[in-house]
């Protein structure tokens, strides 16, 4: 149960990391919001992961 | 031969000397040698020359002692996070001179990554004070409650002895199981969260942190008011009918054995009072016991809890609203994981009290 939390969070944590590093690096262009949408849903995913995982086998 | 002689001497019939010795060092371990004026074998000495267990200037000049260590401690992480901030606000405001924004914006990261090590590298040291502060409180109790059970059955208190022992143990292991596996774990998780919420110009994980938080604190609320309904109801019912048990049995005594039933309703009598004494002391052992381990670790996360709320009303001016409301939420966390803290040990000290209010005669 701790084991499970703890790899949850660290899961969260690298994906906010590596996502707004992203963000950063990327080039000002009309796509931008569109990518930021993207980069929300994938958030959403690891966030809800362990919703995912115990309502069914995914 | 006087009462001294006799209250020791069942003292070491019922506790087996040595037993109560593992809590007394893990305690002391834990609150750094403040309860080695509380040893069993102490408190029983005072209690028998009638004089006050507690020495109230040596308690109070420990406890400033700490308060005043724990403050210049954790002062050092405020003003470490204090400077970075100030580093952050330069940043930002120099940023139109970095010509390009994704450079100052990089830089900016990278401060707020460094408070955010210092922080959780501080947040992990209390996370590790409160699970050894649940640990020795719940080995506290395993080893405690069956000597307390032990020494209520020889009171007379045979119904309340066998039904509450499993009960009790049951509850307790329960409650450290549920403790280190699940709550404080999502305390931590809550805390992670609310840090990594500075580092994103949308909030991303804020209310999740908040909810984490405020389950974690509401299980334990919940987890102590079932606990401790289900046994002081359960203690009420099986007192009643232990009293009637002993009342029953010095009545016919004293009434159906002639000339010497009244001696020996007396003795009985006199010795179930014996034994009430000895748990009130094995019981105060133990909830001084519980309190101390309960008060030293809840003063240092007090402490902690109370600079990172300065540095985040100190950094307001100077940087981002985004590092002082996590540095706020940080310093919430910390409160709430004091606040599950204290639940364990009011839960763990109801337990006590409703074995030393059983029994008796």
């Amino acid at each position: 149960m701790a084991e499970g939390l703890f790899a949850w969070v660290r899961d969260i944590f690298l994906i906010i990391i590596s996502l707004s590093f992203f963000q950063i690096l990327l080039p000002d262009s009309s796509m931008e919001k569109y990518l930021k949408f993207v980069f929300s849903l994938i958030i959403l995913a690891v966030i809800l992961e362990p919703v995912i995982r115990l309502t069914g086998n995914v | 031969m006087d009462y001294e002689q006799i209250l020791e001497e069942q003292m070491n019939n019922v506790v087996e000397p040595g037993q109560t010795d593992s809590i007394s060092e893990e305690a002391a371990r834990l609150t750094e040698g403040m309860t080695d004026g509380f040893t069993l074998d102490k408190i029983l000495e005072t209690t028998l020359n009638g004089e006050s267990i507690f020495s109230s200037q040596q308690l109070i000049d420990s406890f400033k002692s700490l308060v005043i260590y724990e403050i210049r401690a954790a002062l050092v992480l405020g003003i470490e996070i204090l400077i970075i901030c100030i580093i952050t606000g330069l940043l930002k405001n120099l940023s139109s001179s970095f010509g390009k924004k994704s450079v100052s914006d990089i830089s900016m990261m990278v401060c707020t990554m460094i408070i955010i090590g210092i922080s959780v590298n501080s947040f992990r040291l209390t996370y590790n004070l409160a699970i050894d502060s649940v640990t020795t409180m719940v080995n506290t109790m395993e080893i405690l409650t069956p000597i307390l059970l032990g020494i209520l059955i020889s009171t007379g208190s045979i119904t309340s002895g066998t039904i509450m022992s499993p009960v009790m143990i049951g509850t307790i292991t329960g409650t450290g199981i549920i403790l280190k596996r699940i709550i404080l774990p999502a305390m931590f998780a809550a805390t992670i969260l609310a840090l990594i919420n500075c580092l994103t110009e949308k909030d991303y994980v804020n209310k999740l942190s908040k909810l984490l938080r405020n389950a974690a604190v509401a299980v334990t609320g919940l987890l102590l008011a079932i606990l401790s309904g289900i046994i002081s109801v359960q203690g009420l019912i099986t007192d009643a009918s232990d009293g009637l048990l002993i009342n029953t049995a010095k009545y016919s005594l004293s009434t159906f054995i002639p000339i010497v039933g009244g001696f020996t309703a007396d003795t009985a009598e006199l010795f179930i009072k014996c034994m009430s004494t000895i748990k009130s002391i094995v019981g105060v052992f133990g909830i001084v016991t519980l309190t101390l381990v309960i008060l030293v670790p809840l003063i240092k996360l007090l402490v902690i809890a109370l600079i990172y709320k300065i540095t985040a009303a100190a950094a307001e001016p100077i940087c981002d609203s985004k590092i002082s409301d996590s540095l706020n939420d940080m310093g919430s966390c910390i409160v709430s994981l004091g606040a599950i803290m204290f639940f364990t040990a009011l839960l763990f000290i109801i337990f006590i009290s409703v074995i030393l209010g059983m029994g008796g005669g």
